[in-house]
Order: C-alpha cells, then structure tokens, then sequence
C-alpha cells in the first residue's frame, strides 16, 4: 500500500451515528430563530451590515430602518452584554508581557 | 458573501424556506438550489457565473459522448481532450501570468530583450474546485465508477452547488451523484450540522481572523524587522490560522449542505497531531490529497513499478499540489518539499517503523512532522519566494529581544488551536447528539445566542477565507 493508498475511501463530514433527526421546517424555524436572537443580542452587526449597502434608496430605507431597530435595542439594555464582552476582550487583545 | 455575515445568514434563510416549501419537490428543490448557487456565486463576479456554466456543459456533454461511445480509443480521446479543456481554462486564469513573468525573467537572464506582456486577468474564485469536480467526473464516467449524468441540472447542481463551489470540499462526483437521483430521506441531521457550523464559525471569526490581524500578516509582512522568537511563533501561528480558517470553512460547508439534506465528505481530522508526514496528507484536506491519489498519483502508476518510480511519482503528484495552490516558485517549493519528504519517509520506513511505538517516539515523531508543516508554511505564506528564505534566515537572529509582536492572547490562541488536535474526536459528536434532543426553537435560541457571543469576542469585520485564492 502506498502513501496516499491508505486514505479512507470516503468518509461523511456528518457522523453517522443514531440521534434524533430534524426536518426542512424545523431548519427554517431555527434558521429563523437564529436570525432573530442575532437582530436583538448582535444589533451592531446590523449597523455595519447597513452601513455596507451604499447609498441607493433601499439601502437608506433599510439604513434608517435599522438606526431605529437599533436604538430601540439600547434603550431595552440588549446590546449591553454584547458591548461588554467586546470591550473585554479588545483589553485581553490588548495586554503585553510587561 | 462568506459564510459568517448577516448576508449569508438571509439568504440561508431563504434557502431554507425554499427547502420546506419545495420538500415534497425534488426535482424543483434542486432547480431552486442551482439557481441560488448561481446568485451566491454571482456576489463576487456575475460574469464568472457563464463560466461555471460553461464548466457544467463541457462536463455534462463531454461525460454523455465517452459513456455513449462503443470505440475505447475514442473514448480515451474524449477524456484527454475534455480534461484537456478544463485544465486550459484553469490554466488561462490561473497560470498564465506565471509563465510570462517566467519567461520574462528566463529571457532576461539569457540577455534576450523579451518583455511579453502581463494579461492581468482576475482569477474567478473557486474556479479550481469547480474544474476539479468537472475532471472527477469524467474519469469516474470513463473508467465506470459513476452512472452517466442524465439530467443536465444535476449537472448544474454538482458544479455549483454553492456550500462547497468556492473553497471545497472537493466533492466526488461517484460521491454526490447518487444523492440526486431521488429525495431520499426527508430527515435532517441538524445537531452535528449545527456543531460544525458553530464550531467552524468560531474557529474562523475568533482563532484565525485575531492570529492574522494581530500576529502573522505584520510578522510575514516585515520579516526582517522581528525578533527570531516573534518569528517562530508567527509561524505556529499561521499553522494554527490556515488551520482554523480552512477547516472552519470546510466545517461550515458540511454543516449547510447537512441542513439541505446533502451529505459531504470529511476534510479535517486533526493534522497536526500526525506522527508521519503521510499521515499528515491523510488528515490534511482530505479532499485535495484523496483527489491527487486517485487521479494523478494512481494513474502515473503509484507504488507498482518500483522504488524509485514511486518515489518520483510522489515528488511529481505533491510538487503538481504545490502548483495547484498557485502560479508561484513558493508553491512550487512548497509541493516539492512535501513530494520530497513523502519519498524520504517511504525510503527510511524499514529504519524508522511504520509509525513509531513509545510515547517519546510518538510525542517526538509529532513534533518533528509539525515541523517540517511549519517550514512549509512559511513558503506557503511569504509574499515571496526570496522572502521566504529572508525570514528563516532571519529565526536564528534577535532572541534575545524576546516577544515583542506575539502577545499572552495570541499565544494563548495558538495553544487553543493546538489543544484542538489532541481533544476526544468524538467530542463534536456528542455535542450533536445532545443539540439534536433539544426542541427546535432551543435550537435556534441556543445558535443565535452563541453567533451572538462569537461575534461580540471576534475582531470588526470578516476576512475572506484564505482558500478563496485558491
């Protein structure tokens, strides 16, 4: 057998092994959810990801749509937890040696 | 659109709409999956997606004329040329600058007054795993180890189909064919898809894209300047960040194409923690490497005519891997050196053992094939080939200036990246048995809040994956 010979044949990226299994709606109620949490708990994502789609009339709509989605998100404190994580680690990012 | 941004996220969504309401639908499932692959692929270049297409049709055409054709010699003809085809349009795009600039620089040291002129044409990304898919095809319709492709839109969708069309994993043809020829199950692995994607989302925001910002990209970007400590961990580094990136995207491309309902081959398997430069090939992009096995290093004859002939046809599969990665001598010395140390190792195995017995031999046989890995990282990632060399020169100078680049966070995540190969490999599968009880809206509450924190701990903004070039 040679170097390369020995490579299993094919093995799936996905264990094989018996759990519970889900179905098309289950992935798009979660995808939804996912999606959902991530616009309450990770809005500044969606200030940058608005900033990002230039200046045509859509993407001010959306621009200003978001800016108040956002706003709404820090008066509730949602961002809160996100700003905070982000401002520990950029001082962990930011200790040296001495 | 890369995979960890919000635009990915919508257009999942989409996808995944899609998925439900056409799950009783197959055939208008996969209609819709190739046109969204088309979409996803069209965000970096629209005019690369006539490509794709074009890649799709020779494949589909050429594949119908050698399974439909009695005469062997014409259907060996047919191979070689359609073959033949894609590796010129590979070519065209992606070599094509290297050899003017080679001849160029041929001619002047002959003292000719050459000057061909650079075509400068983008490179269309993924566009080596699209044309790799198209060969694997055709050699496995030639040599019957797959059925003869009857619908045109499987075609389409084997190309394109967008979780692996611009970075892999390369997809055997005999591999995902089967998988359109009916809706199978309608069950959907969504524990260990939802591991992968995490996990993978992580390794690339958090692991790869600070070792990169923080530590690899300013050491590589100004070799000279860096003390040999800051040079040596800046290669670990790098190790631990093509690492993280690729597999995390590997990872996540298996973790969609779950969601879908598709099924992809593993690409990862804990590299580092190889005790033989084989074995490293074995866990490595698995892909790429069970790739070269079948359609280069076999047919040049393998291990069957000798030594020495394997030898060669070791050098020669490894140094044409190099040159896959790109137009360039460090790829070049890159794929020799893995080609060279593949044929050492078989030619001192009966000294050496197969793999090694005692746990020294074993904890000193990792280390050393890390090493060897790191040395070609370093050619991997230097701007240059001549930089290469100016950076390893430069490992044995200023050690005593200490760490000055490399900070207690970027060496805490090499040693999290480290840790990642020696972890329980079961581990993901676990947690995908556990994630797989949980009720669907825990489920999403559960990666919501997750993403969440991995996008608050990682740094602004996502780089592109380091594969895409490829």
């Amino acid at each position: 057998m040679s170097e390369l010979d020995a490579t299993p044949r094919i093995a799936d990226g996905i264990s094989s092994a018996p759990m519970a299994q889900g179905t098309p709606r289950q992935v798009l109620i979660g995808v939804a959810i996912t999606a959902l949490v991530l616009a309450l708990f990770a809005s500044r994502g969606l200030q940058s990801w608005a900033d990002a789609k230039g200046d045509s009339e859509l993407a001010t709509q959306i621009g200003d749509l978001v800016e108040r989605w956002s706003d709404g998100i820090d008066r509730l404190g949602l961002a809160a937890p996100h700003d905070a994580l982000r401002r520990a680690i950029r001082r962990i990012e930011n200790a040296h040696w001495d | 659109m890369l995979f960890p941004t919000l635009d990915f996220l919508l257009f999942f969504l989409v996808v995944a709409a899609a998925g439900w309401l056409l799950q009783d639908r197959f055939e208008a499932r996969k209609l819709f999956l190739v046109a969204a692959s088309y979409f996803f692929y069209a965000q970096w270049n629209w005019r690369f997606c006539f490509l794709l297409f074009g890649s799709s049709v020779l494949s589909y055409s050429a594949g119908w004329l050698i399974a439909n054709n009695p005469d062997a010699r014409i259907r060996k003809r047919l191979l070689a040329g359609a073959v033949g085809l894609h590796l010129c349009v590979l070519g065209i795009f992606k070599y094509c600058d290297f050899f003017i600039g080679s001849a160029n620089e041929l001619a002047h040291s002959l003292g000719l007054q050459l000057e061909l002129p650079f075509v400068e044409i983008i490179l269309p990304v993924g566009i080596s795993f699209f044309t790799f898919h198209g060969i694997s095809y055709l050699v496995d319709v030639y040599r019957g180890d797959v059925r003869v492709c009857r619908r045109f839109t499987d075609m389409l969708l084997y190309i394109s189909f967008f979780p692996q069309l611009v970075a892999g994993p390369i997809v055997r043809a005999s591999y995902f064919l089967p998988q359109l020829a009916g809706p199978g199950t309608a069950r959907v692995p969504i524990g260990p898809a939802v591991v992968l994607i995490l996990g993978g989302f992580f390794k690339k925001v958090v692991v790869a894209n600070y070792l990169a910002t923080d530590l690899v990209d300013p050491v590589f970007a100004a070799p000279t300047s860096q003390s040999g400590l800051d040079l040596l961990f800046a290669v670990y580094g790098y190790a631990i960040q093509i690492y993280c990136d690729f597999s995390a995207y590997s990872d996540m491309a298996i973790g969609f194409a779950a969601l879908l309902g598709f099924r992809f081959p593993r690409n990862f398997d804990q590299p580092y923690r190889a005790q033989r430069l084989r074995e490293f090939w074995q866990r490595w992009h698995i892909s790429l490497s069970s790739w070269l096995r079948d359609y280069l290093y076999k047919p040049l004859g393998g291990n069957r005519r000798g030594p020495w002939r394997t030898y060669l046809n070791l050098a020669i599969t490894m140094l044409l891997g190099g040159i896959w990665h790109g137009a360039a001598w460090k790829f070049v010395f890159w794929g020799a050196l893995h080609g060279g140390g593949l044929a050492i190792e078989r030619a001192i195995e009966p000294m050496i053992g197969r793999m090694p017995q005692s746990l020294a031999g074993r904890v000193i046989s990792t280390l050393i094939v890390f090493h060897i890995v790191c040395l070609g990282w370093v050619f991997f990632r230097a701007d240059s080939f001549e930089t290469a060399w100016l950076y390893l020169g430069g490992l044995g100078t200023g050690w005593s200036d200490g760490f000055v680049q490399t900070t207690p966070f970027t060496l805490g995540l090499i040693l999290f990246g480290a840790t990642c190969q020696f972890i329980p490999r079961d581990l993901g599968e676990r947690f995908g048995t556990a994630i797989a009880g949980m009720p669907v809206w825990s489920q999403g509450v559960l990666a919501g809040c997750t993403i969440a924190l991995i996008d608050a701990l990682g740094p602004d903004g996502v780089a592109p994956f380091i594969y895409f070039q490829f």
